[in-house]
């Protein structure tokens, strides 16, 4: 197998379909979701739709999230006055069905609350916002915890920006690199940085593009500079500026590209998930009396 | 808190194991209070990946004396007790107590510990996930858990039995003129004394304390 092929297949390996488990689940719960806010905001007929990785065709098996935006019309008072109102009526809206995990900067995580799958992360962010005029284009999200509480944005622009770079098989595996390194960097980070880093490389393998991103992070001399095509001289991204983030990213890139060449592709995205994996675990099933299991303590 | 670090010493490498080398996607950081190791962690059975789970272990200084707080991260595992997972703090229960104690001498450093209960931990869950309960066969809760080890490891149902073994692994010194456990008569000296002296070797005298003093509660409630 050619080192190209394995990465595709890797790709292949981490793709979500449409018939797939988490997919059906995911749409599932936006169903829900626009339901509930469908009846929340029954005046107002917020926006809702999908945007992050699904709509922008980058979705991993190892790192996905549903984006589901919920803007309401930039004249409209039903959901609240000010975009805290609408952000934190939003999330009392969702509370009933939801555990609802409001620390994140401009959206709303969505988690189990039954028994069964209790805190159990459906990888669902939900994203209130307000147009900004009667275009329904540039919206308004609401920022916590940051310097401005209002951050301008376009859904549009960002999902066009990143599925029409011609880069996503390798945005992808740089998300599933980003993720098994635990490197923190914000996915939209990351793929402005692909694209910022690749556009003259687009026609190049996949290959070769991956070996190039990490030779360029290596080689960044200084800041990175990376601007929201959304609204380039408003938002600030320099949170990624953050030296201790560069200098792991730098490193990181580094020893993947050394691992790379000692041991060859395989050492960083690992074997390929196996189809005998049901097997595999019924054979544990009578093995299990030579493990350790788990308990459950006192006053846990 | 301290400041997070990368580097690790020697004396501390020696007790983490070479993590990183058979574990690539896993991170090591040093505080001032543990070492936290964080990451993707592949369950890895007879070469193939099941699965993988973003994980964080936080390791004392102490180790192997204190057992590492395991965490998923992912949230794919509910918070949930029947999934042996807090859901106050969402530690993973991986180990019970005393069978940490017991093989706590095999995993002389941490990458034995990732190797061992940490894995058998996420296989235990991926059997969960695929047949939908257990079929593997975790502890049971709490006291009933521990009962059930000492069950398992004397080969024995009697509490009675479990208890008297268990007060010749409280005390600080093997007491060889104490009666045996097994009800014999004999003395320890002339009855099961290797046995006796190879479990103390295993399990200390401040997990067989609190084990005791579990039995000696579930004894109680049975009357």
């Amino acid at each position: 197998m050619s080192d190209l092929e394995y990465l595709l297949s890797i790709l292949q390996d981490q793709s979500l379909s449409n018939e797939s488990d988490e997919i059906k689940m995911l749409r599932n719960h936006r169903k829900d979701v626009e339901g509930i806010l469908k009846t929340a905001f029954e005046e107002s007929i917020p926006t809702i739709r999908y945007g992050g990785s699904y709509a922008k065709n980058t979705m991993i098996r190892e790192h996905y999230d549903l984006d589901v935006i919920c803007y309401f019309k930039h004249d409209d008072t039903g959901a609240g006055d000010t975009l805290k109102d609408i952000f934190n009526n939003v999330a009392e809206a969702l509370t009933d069905k939801y555990f609802v995990d409001d620390n994140k900067r401009s959206s709303l995580r969505l988690r189990g609350k039954g028994q069964e799958d209790f805190q159990v992360d459906f990888h669902i962010d939900v994203v209130p916002g307000r147009f900004t005029d009667d275009k329904k284009e540039d919206v308004f999200i609401y920022q916590q915890s940051a310097e401005k509480e209002r951050l301008k944005t376009n859904l549009e622009k960002h999902v066009t920006h990143i599925r029409d770079s011609g880069l996503t098989d390798v945005i992808s595996l740089v998300k599933l690199w980003n993720t098994r390194r635990v490197l923190e960097v914000k996915t939209f980070v990351l793929e402005l940085m692909v694209i910022e880093l690749l556009t003259s490389h687009k026609s190049k393998p996949l290959d070769k593009q991956l070996l190039k991103f990490w030779q360029s992070i290596v080689e960044l001399d200084g800041n990175v500079t990376v601007e929201d095509p959304a609204n380039p001289s408003g938002n600030d991204l320099s949170e990624f500026n953050y030296q201790t983030q560069q200098l792991l990213l730098k490193s990181t890139a580094q020893s993947t590209l050394d691992q790379i060449e000692n041991g060859g592709w395989k050492e960083v995205f690992g074997e390929l998930t196996s189809d005998d994996k049901a097997r595999v675990i019924e054979g544990i099933v009578g093995q299990s009396s030579s493990r350790t299991k788990p308990w459950v303590p006192p006053a846990l | 808190m301290g400041t997070p670090s990368t580097v690790i010493s020697k004396k501390l490498q020696k007790v983490l194991g070479d993590i990183t080398e058979d574990y690539p996607d896993l991170r090591i950081t040093r505080t001032t209070e543990s070492v936290e190791i964080t990451g993707s962690l592949p369950i890895i059975v007879s070469g193939t990946v099941l699965d993988r789970f973003l994980i964080e272990i936080q390791v004392d200084p102490s180790y192997p004396r204190k057992i590492p707080r395991v965490y998923e991260l992912g949230g794919r595992i509910p918070k949930s007790l029947h999934r042996h997972t807090s859901p106050k703090t969402g530690e993973a229960c991986v180990c019970l107590i005393d069978q940490w104690s017991w093989v706590a001498s095999k995993c002389p450093t941490v990458l034995e510990f990732i190797n061992g209960p940490v894995k058998d931990f996420f296989l235990w869950q991926l059997c969960f996930i695929q047949y939908g309960k257990d079929r593997c066969g975790a502890w049971a809760h709490e006291r009933n858990g521990r009962l059930e080890f000492y069950q398992a490891i004397l080969d024995t149902d009697d509490p009675g039995t479990i208890r008297k073994f268990l007060l010749h692994l409280s005390e600080p010194k093997y007491k060889a003129n104490w009666l045996c456990y097994c009800g014999s008569g004999r003395k320890a000296c002339k009855c099961h004394k290797s046995s006796i002296i190879s479990f103390r070797s295993k399990i200390s005298p401040q997990v067989a304390r609190s084990a005791l003093q579990d039995i000696k509660e579930l004894i109680r409630a049975s009357k």
